[in-house]
């Protein structure tokens, strides 16, 4: 009998670390929140599992570009938490998560970004998106009954973060204008209502204030 | 055993059909990961319930109510035929998820830039936050991007972020 549990619990870990798996990065992530809930490609791009592919790390200075904009950003917000950034493939998306161990991540598909930009017009598109998933970090992951709250939140900081950099205000609800949809989702509110919040995050950079309802721990940050 | 070997079968029809679809790696991996916590499933459920407790139970009930002692050889024998057939199945479905894996791998190499495959930056001690880029890293890291694909991403210079037109 002990053998065979020897011989079952190699092949659990087999399993689970396939002969490739060192070629990848491969991460588990917990209650991850994506952008708008579309895909470019499918239509709707939903997480489902816990697991996702991911090509690499990116790290800062690097061709991505992705960890500098987010490193901006804390650095606007004075937000110091550290976020690690991944690199998907393929997957026509970008979405906030927390890790095994609380590590917090966004995992992001860089060409995705590209296709945003390009369709809308503006550079900003693919800052706003960045944005919104630094907001579901701000913003906290588990203290809500209802997804499209989150998402919502996610949206003001959108709107805040993007004042704070020197976007206008067309230009920080031009992505979700562009790609949202006219009626609540499952997962995300209509256009509409997210552009509206955006500009009510704008708005509130431009005073200088904001709303603390908006994040879990904005005093600690 | 032979309605887990079925609805497993089962389960690698769908699963080896949808990834002949045009699924995104991501997907396909995430449906092989799901394929395997399922077998995994199976193997943990038969090997500590069904197997000690319905298959080759050590005590069965008579027509009283009673739990009554079963031939321990019996038992014995017939713990050991299941074990093996299951370890047998168990096998297969290692067999079957590498091979799985290994396609995946090949049809993403061939779909996607070498970037996939580089591997990740070993973690660096300290303040990650406000540690110094190592350049040496990022050259690696970045050899197999394929710069007219990927664009960089970066702050705008203007208010409504379009490119200058020069």
């Amino acid at each position: 009998m002990n053998r065979i549990i020897a011989c079952t619990l190699s092949l659990v870990t087999f399993f689970c670390m396939p002969a490739s798996a060192q070629k990848t990065v491969k991460i588990t992530a917990l209650g991850g929140k994506s952008f708008c809930g579309f895909s470019l490609k499918s239509g709707f791009y939903n997480i489902g599992g816990t697991r996702e592919y991911i090509t690499r790390e990116a790290v800062k200075g690097d061709n991505s570009g992705i960890p500098d904009v987010i490193q901006e950003i804390k650095n606007t917000l004075n937000f110091s938490v550290p976020i690690k950034v991944f690199i998907a493939a393929e997957e026509d998306n970008c979405f906030a998560s927390i890790g095994e161990n609380g590590v917090r991540m966004i995992i992001a598909d860089q060409l995705f970004l590209n296709k945003v930009n390009k369709s809308t017009g503006t550079q900003w598109a693919a800052i706003s998106i960045i944005a919104h998933e630094v907001g579901h970090h701000i913003a906290g992951f588990n203290r809500y009954t209802s997804q499209l709250k989150s998402e919502l939140d996610a949206d003001y900081w959108s709107g805040y973060i993007l004042k704070k950099l020197g976007a206008n205000q067309e230009a920080a609800v031009k992505c979700i204008l562009y790609y949202g949809t006219d009626y609540d989702t499952s997962s995300h509110p209509n256009k509409r209502a997210r552009a509206a919040t955006i500009r009510q995050g704008w708005n509130d950079a431009v005073k200088g204030s904001y709303d603390p309802s908006r994040c879990e721990s904005c005093s600690d940050n | 055993m032979k309605k887990i070997v079925s609805a497993l079968l089962v389960g690698c029809y769908f699963s080896t059909s949808s990834f002949a679809q045009n699924v995104t790696c991501g997907q396909a991996v995430s449906q092989l990961q799901q394929y395997a916590g399922q077998v995994n499933q199976i193997y943990q459920n038969e090997y500590w319930q069904n197997i000690p407790n319905v298959r080759c139970p050590a005590y069965v009930t008579n027509q009283w109510g009673q739990a009554v002692p079963v031939n321990p050889q019996v038992v014995q024998n017939c713990r050991w035929q299941m074990l093996s057939s299951l370890n047998q199945w168990y096998g297969l479905q290692c067999q079957y998820v590498n091979n799985w894996y290994a396609q995946i791998v090949r049809g993403c190499a061939v779909e996607q830039s070498t970037e996939i495959v580089r591997p990740a930056p070993d973690k660096r001690s300290g303040n990650e936050e406000n540690s110094e880029i190592d350049t040496d890293e990022i050259e690696e890291l970045t050899a197999g991007i394929d710069e007219d694909k990927a664009l960089k991403i970066s702050i705008p210079k203007t208010a409504s972020g379009y490119k200058p037109k020069f």
